[in-house]
């Protein structure tokens, strides 16, 4: 049995489902609650849930808070609007681990560390992050969850701005602060702090390179610019070859700016080529429609557009 | 062997069997093995493509 920890604020519509697919699996639901008005408590208390207020926390000072009424279970954290889907009944009590829950949304695949136990703390006043070492083992918890992109408000932009200037040599407030500002496509705004965060960051991780693919993304469709887009392509490739999203995209460059269908149609085959052996247990996000869908439906429009029967697909 | 450099080759010329070997080598020298495969495999399917399409031609 796990504790299931979720934050609230007005989410009647949504929480009846988040809660109705752990009830297999809970031992207590911790709730803590940002003043919903629209009977989000009341629904949390038909589920015999353990509900506090929490109006004046950050988000890493609530969970830390809810963590105290945690004995040595393991805590299984959630938002409001996701479904557990699948789990593993053999999780118990390995307090020295850390877990990976498979996240579904939409078409985006992403794995992200949501079963831990009372010893670990949140960091993050915004996006639910702990604070583990590198060298610590997270293993695949078999739990899988499906989700929808959160709403971000310049609240949120203006809390992470505050956690940066409170640490100003980490690199973690940088990286989400771009991520909210690409989230409100303040793209000017994100290429700036982007640039700040790839000087700060030291560690060759999994977040610098995604920010290095965001940061191409917004080059090439934003600003229209070949060099950057290619440059910051090329060290993603070099890092993560099997990613198809990267193929993909080196292949829309050719596509739409340079507008060389033939060398564009080679990386969307590689796309799904090279996709296709990208091994289970990567934990690095997945587009899915770049593996297959999208890459195909490209290769066609390329070849349509060599033989002369011109259907360019506008973005 | 510079990566960054072979992929820049690899982006003015797709089909450049000696860039991908080279490739392939490079990721095999780092015990990417994964990866080192992978690009063996789009080596053989660029080598049969340029073979069928000879034949077609």
């Amino acid at each position: 049995m796990i504790n299931v920890q979720i934050l609230t604020y007005n989410n009647k519509n949504t929480i009846k489902k988040t809660l109705d697919s752990v009830l297999d699996i809970k031992k207590n639901i911790f709730i803590g609650d940002y003043g919903s008005t629209d009977g989000t408590v009341q629904i949390c208390k038909e589920y015999d849930a353990k509900i506090f207020n929490i109006k004046n926390l950050k988000k890493n000072e609530a969970r830390n808070f809810l963590n105290n009424y945690s004995n040595d279970e393991l805590n299984l954290w959630m938002q409001p609007w996701e479904i557990l889907l699948q789990y593993n009944k053999k999780i118990n009590n390995l307090n020295d681990k850390l877990f990976y829950s498979k996240i579904l949304n939409n078409t985006i695949i992403n794995w992200d560390i949501r079963i831990y136990n009372k010893n670990y703390k949140f960091i993050n006043p915004i996006f639910e992050t702990i604070d583990h070492k590198e060298n610590i083992e997270i293993v695949d918890s078999g739990f899988t969850l499906a989700s929808q992109f959160g709403h971000l408000s310049d609240g949120d932009l203006e809390i992470i701005q505050q956690w940066k200037q409170d640490k100003p040599l980490c690199s973690s407030p940088y990286y989400y602060e771009a991520c909210i500002l690409l989230s409100m496509q303040k793209y000017e705004d994100f290429l700036n702090v982007a640039n700040h965060y790839f000087f700060i960051e030291k560690n060759n991780s999994m977040p610098l390179i995604m920010m290095r693919y965001y940061y191409a993304l917004v080059q090439m469709y934003y600003k229209k610019l070949v060099k950057p887009t290619l440059q910051n392509l090329t060290l993603c490739l070099s890092k993560k070859p099997l990613m198809a999203e990267f193929w993909c995209l080196l292949g829309d460059v050719y596509y739409h700016l340079i507008k060389n269908f033939e060398i564009s149609k080679n990386f969307y085959e590689n796309a799904i080529i090279l996709g296709g052996k990208r091994l289970k247990n990567d934990y690095w996000p997945m587009d899915i429609t770049k593996y297959n869908k999208y890459p195909k439906k490209m290769i066609k429009s390329c070849e349509e557009i060599l033989n002369n029967k011109s259907k360019y697909i506008h973005v | 062997m510079n990566i960054l450099k072979l992929y820049a080759e690899l982006q003015v010329n797709p089909q450049n069997k000696s860039v991908i070997r080279q490739i392939s080598d490079f990721y095999e020298k780092k015990g990417m093995m994964n990866e080192s495969m992978a690009f063996k495999e789009l080596l053989e399917k660029k080598t049969h493509d340029k073979c069928t399409n000879s034949n077609i031609q």
